[in-house]
C-alpha cells in the first residue's frame, strides 16, 4: 500500500498574518505574526502523519494552509509532485475533491438545519458522478449514501439518514463529518484535532475508525493534535511543532520514546504518565528546563524559538535559526546540538543523563 | 434556594462517626435540572467524603455530573439546577460542623471563599476583563475582611501572586495582558487569598498545554503541603488524576460508581466503567497495544432506563444490571477503603479479568 512518493507535500510552508493593533506612527511598517515558518511535510498513502504542538504552535494553521482555506505567504504545496494553485472556484473544487478536511468541533462543522441525508448527499452530488455520467441521483445516490454511513460504522444506515445533528451524540456527529469528507473519495484527509471535543470514552473509537480508513482505503491522513500519547498510538510518523516551526520529526515510536529535541523531551516529560509515578527521569528533565512560555510570534527574533526556555541554549541558539538536521536515518531535529559546529550547545544524547 | 432538608440551623450537635478527620462530607446529595413535572435527575444520592489534607479526584466524562456535584455542594448551582435532597457537612478548623445547604445566605457568603474556594474551569472568562488583577484580588479580600486596610490587602495580593510564581508588578496588569497560564495562576492565587480549607479545582488545566499544566499542578501540590488545604480535583483525564490525587471517585451518569486510592483505581479497577475509562487513554510509554475505548455513548439523563446506567455499554452486563440499580458497596474482594457500585461484585460469580485483578 505504501508508495515512496508523497501524495501531498509542503516545502517551506510559511504563513504570516498581519498584526493589528496600534501603530506608533502611520508610516511604521506593518508587523506580522509568524504563525508558521518554513514547515516541510510529506503525507504518504496509507500513512498517518501526526503534527503535535501546543496551542499557538501553528499546527492548525498548517492544516488550513494544506486545505487551501487560507492563502500561503511563502513556500509550496505539492499534490502528486505538482505545485498546487487553488485560485478560483474550479481549481479549488478539483483540489478539495482529493484533499478533504475534518474539523475539530462536530457541533459546529455540521449545519444544524440540515438532516444527515442532506449533508451527505450534497457532498456526494458535488464530488461524484453517475455511472452514466451526470450528477449522482436516484438509486445510485441512495446506495452511495448507505455505503458512506456503513463505512463510518453508522449502521443500520436507515436509522441515521433522517436525523438532525442535534439528535446525534458527539461521536456520531464526528462520524458524519468523516463520512462527508469521504464522499469525495479523497486521497488525503486533514484531521484537525478530530477527537479533542469528544467524550474521552469514544475518542479511541474515532481514532480506530480513521486507522481503519487508512488501512482499507489507503488514505493519507494528517493528524493534528496536542496529545502526544495519541500521536504515538495512531500515527506512523510524528512532527513536533513549537512556535510556528518544526522542532523534530521522525517515526512516532522513537520520537516519543527517545526524543531528541529539548522541547520534545520537555513535552514528553510533562505528559501525565501513571506508569512512572516516581518519574525521576521525567522530573529531572522538567527541573532542568526553565519555566516560561512560548515567545511572541510578532516579528520574532532570529535564533531557535525554544532557546529562551532551553536548558542547553548557547549564543548560537539565540542568534541563528537551526534547520532540521538529520540525526539518524528518518529522524531529524532542529537543534544546533546535533550539528557539527564548533560552538554547538552540549545537548546530552539521552535524557536522564547529567546536564 | 430552598435547598436544605433540615429546618434547624446547620450546626451539628452530634459529631457522628467521623472517618479520619473529614473536612467535607457530602451525604445523599441529589440534584435535578428543570422545575416541571419531568425534571432530569442529574445527581442521585451522591455521598462523598473529603479528608483533611487530601487530594480527591473526581473523574468522569463530560455530562456525568462532576461539575454539578461541586457546584451543588457549594450552592453555586444556577437555575434550573435544583438541589432536591442531601447534606453537605463542612468541618471548620475549630471542629465545628455546619451543613452548607442549610446555612443562611449571610453565613453562606461568609463561608464561601473563606472555607471553600473554587478555581473555575475557564480562567480566561472568570476574571473581569475591565479591572486590573490587583483590584479583583483586593476587592475579594476586603469583602471578607472589612476591617483590613486597603494597603494591607494590596500587600497580601502581591504576596499571593509571588506564591504562585508571578512577579508582583503584574498586579497592575489587566487580564488580557497575561497569558493563559498566568491567568490560571491568578485564579489559584485568588482562591487561596483567604486560606481556605477546601480548594475545588474544576478542570483547572484543560485549556492549557501539557507543559504549563504540569507546572501549575506541581505548584498547587507544593502549596498544599505548605498551607495544608484539601483539594477536590475535577477532570476527565484519569491518567492525570492517578498522578496528583490521593483518592479517586469515578462518576458515571450522575452517580459515583467507584471510589478507591488513586493507585488502586489505576492498577486494579473494580468497575467495568473505570476499566474502560483507563483503556481510553493510550499510554505514552510501555508496550503499544490496541485500545478500543468504550462502545456506545454516555446515556441521556433525561430518559433514564431502570437498572445500571452503564449496562448498555458494559461488556459484562447481566440480566439484573438492566433491571436493578446497583448501590455503592464493598468490592467482591472485600478490600478496605474502596467502594464500587456494580452487580458483578454482589453476584458471587467469578469476576471478569479486567475488574478482578
Amino acid at each position: 500500500m505504501s508508495t515512496t512518493e508523497p501524495v501531498l507535500a509542503a516545502h517551506g510552508l510559511t504563513k504570516h498574518f498581519r498584526a493589528g493593533g496600534r501603530r506608533v506612527s502611520g508610516r511604521s511598517p506593518a508587523r506580522a505574526i509568524h504563525a508558521v515558518d518554513g514547515v516541510d511535510l510529506e503525507l504518504r498513502s496509507g500513512q498517518v502523519l501526526a503534527v503535535v504542538g501546543e496551542s499557538g504552535s501553528g499546527k492548525s494553521t498548517v492544516a488550513r494552509l494544506l486545505a487551501g482555506l487560507i492563502p500561503i505567504t511563502d513556500g509550496q504545496v505539492l499534490l502528486d509532485g505538482t505545485p498546487v494553485r487553488v485560485k478560483g472556484r474550479r481549481a479549488f473544487r478539483a483540489y478539495v475533491r482529493r484533499v478533504q478536511m475534518i474539523f475539530q468541533d462536530p457541533f459546529a462543522s455540521l449545519n444544524p438545519v440540515h438532516p444527515v441525508r442532506y449533508t451527505l448527499t450534497r457532498a456526494l452530488r458535488l464530488h461524484r458522478k453517475q455511472s452514466t455520467g451526470g450528477t449522482l441521483r436516484g438509486a445510485e445516490l441512495e446506495a452511495a449514501l448507505t455505503e458512506l454511513l456503513e463505512r463510518v460504522h453508522l449502521t443500520p444506515a436507515a436509522r441515521y439518514v433522517d436525523k438532525f445533528p442535534h439528535e446525534l451524540s458527539g461521536g456520531q456527529r464526528q462520524r458524519i463529518a468523516i463520512a462527508r469528507a469521504l464522499a469525495a473519495d479523497p486521497e488525503v484527509l486533514l484531521a484537525d484535532e478530530p477527537i479533542s471535543m469528544l467524550d474521552v470514552s469514544i475518542r479511541l473509537g474515532i481514532l480506530n475508525l480513521l486507522a481503519d480508513l487508512r488501512d482499507r482505503l489507503g488514505i493519507a491522513i494528517l493528524y493534528i493534535t496536542h496529545d502526544i500519547a495519541s500521536a504515538r498510538y495512531f500515527a506512523d510518523r510524528t512532527t513536533v511543532m513549537y512556535a510556528g516551526r518544526v522542532m523534530e520529526t521522525g517515526d512516532s515510536e522513537s520520537v516519543t520514546q527517545q526524543p531528541l529535541h529539548p522541547y520534545t523531551r520537555l513535552l514528553v516529560a510533562s505528559a501525565p504518565d501513571p506508569d512512572d509515578l516516581a518519574g525521576a527521569g521525567a522530573a529531572a528533565v522538567r527541573d532542568r528546563s526553565t519555566g516560561g512560555e512560548p515567545p511572541s510570534l510578532v516579528d520574532p527574533p532570529p535564533g531557535c524559538r525554544f532557546a529562551q526556555r532551553c536548558p542547553y541554549a548557547t549564543d548560537v541558539c539565540r542568534t541563528e535559526t537551526p534547520e532540521l538536521i538529520e540525526v539518524t536515518p528518518g529522524r531529524a531535529a532542529a537543534c544546533w546540538g546535533y550539528s557539527a559546529r564548533e560552538d554547538r550547545p552540549a545537548v546530552p544524547a539521552t535524557e536522564g543523563a547529567s546536564a | 434556594m430552598s435547598a436544605g432538608v433540615e429546618t434547624d440551623p446547620g450546626v451539628a450537635r452530634d459529631a457522628g462517626p467521623t472517618a479520619e478527620d473529614p473536612v467535607l462530607e457530602i451525604r445523599n446529595l441529589s440534584v435535578d435540572y428543570g422545575f416541571g413535572d419531568d425534571p432530569t435527575h442529574v445527581l442521585r444520592d451522591v455521598s462523598l467524603t473529603l479528608r483533611r489534607g487530601e487530594v480527591l479526584g473526581l473523574a468522569g466524562e463530560s455530562g456525568c455530573g462532576k461539575s454539578t456535584l461541586a457546584y451543588a455542594a457549594t450552592r453555586l448551582l444556577p437555575p434550573p439546577g435544583l438541589i432536591t435532597g442531601g447534606e453537605v457537612w463542612l468541618t471548620g478548623r475549630d471542629g465545628e460542623r455546619a451543613d452548607l445547604l442549610s446555612l443562611s445566605d449571610a453565613e453562606l457568603r461568609a463561608a464561601r471563599w473563606r472555607d471553600i474556594a473554587i478555581v473555575f474551569q475557564g480562567a480566561m472568562s472568570s476574571l473581569n476583563p475591565v479591572f486590573r488583577i490587583e483590584k479583583q484580588i483586593v476587592d475579594g479580600i476586603l469583602a471578607h475582611r472589612p476591617r483590613m486596610r486597603r494597603e494591607e490587602a494590596r500587600e497580601r495580593a502581591a504576596e499571593l501572586l509571588r506564591l504562585v510564581g508571578i512577579s508582583a508588578d503584574r498586579l497592575r496588569s489587566y487580564p488580557h495582558q497575561l497569558s493563559g497560564g498566568m491567568r490560571q495562576r491568578v485564579m489559584i492565587a485568588m482562591a487561596l487569598a483567604l486560606e481556605p480549607q477546601v480548594l475545588i479545582m474544576d478542570e483547572p488545566t484543560t485549556a492549557l498545554d501539557v507543559v504549563m499544566q504540569r507546572q501549575i499542578l506541581e505548584q498547587v501540590m507544593e502549596l498544599r503541603e505548605r498551607l495544608g488545604f484539601s483539594v477536590v480535583f475535577i477532570t476527565h483525564d484519569v491518567s492525570l488524576l492517578v498522578e496528583v490525587a490521593d483518592r479517586i471517585a469515578v462518576m458515571y451518569a450522575g452517580e459515583i460508581v467507584e471510589t478507591a486510592a488513586a493507585r488502586d483505581v489505576y492498577t486494579r479497577p473494580r468497575h467495568p466503567y473505570s476499566a474502560g475509562l483507563l483503556g481510553s487513554f493510550p499510554p505514552l510509554h510501555g508496550p503499544r497495544r490496541e485500545l478500543t475505548g468504550i462502545p456506545g455513548a454516555p446515556p441521556d439523563l433525561s430518559a433514564r432506563e431502570p437498572g445500571c446506567p452503564f449496562a448498555p455499554r458494559c461488556p459484562h452486563a447481566m440480566d439484573v444490571c438492566r433491571t436493578e440499580l446497583p448501590v455503592l458497596g464493598r468490592t467482591a474482594q472485600g478490600e478496605d477503603g474502596r467502594l464500587v457500585a456494580c452487580h458483578l461484585h454482589t453476584a458471587g460469580a467469578p469476576l471478569p479479568e479486567e475488574v478482578g485483578r
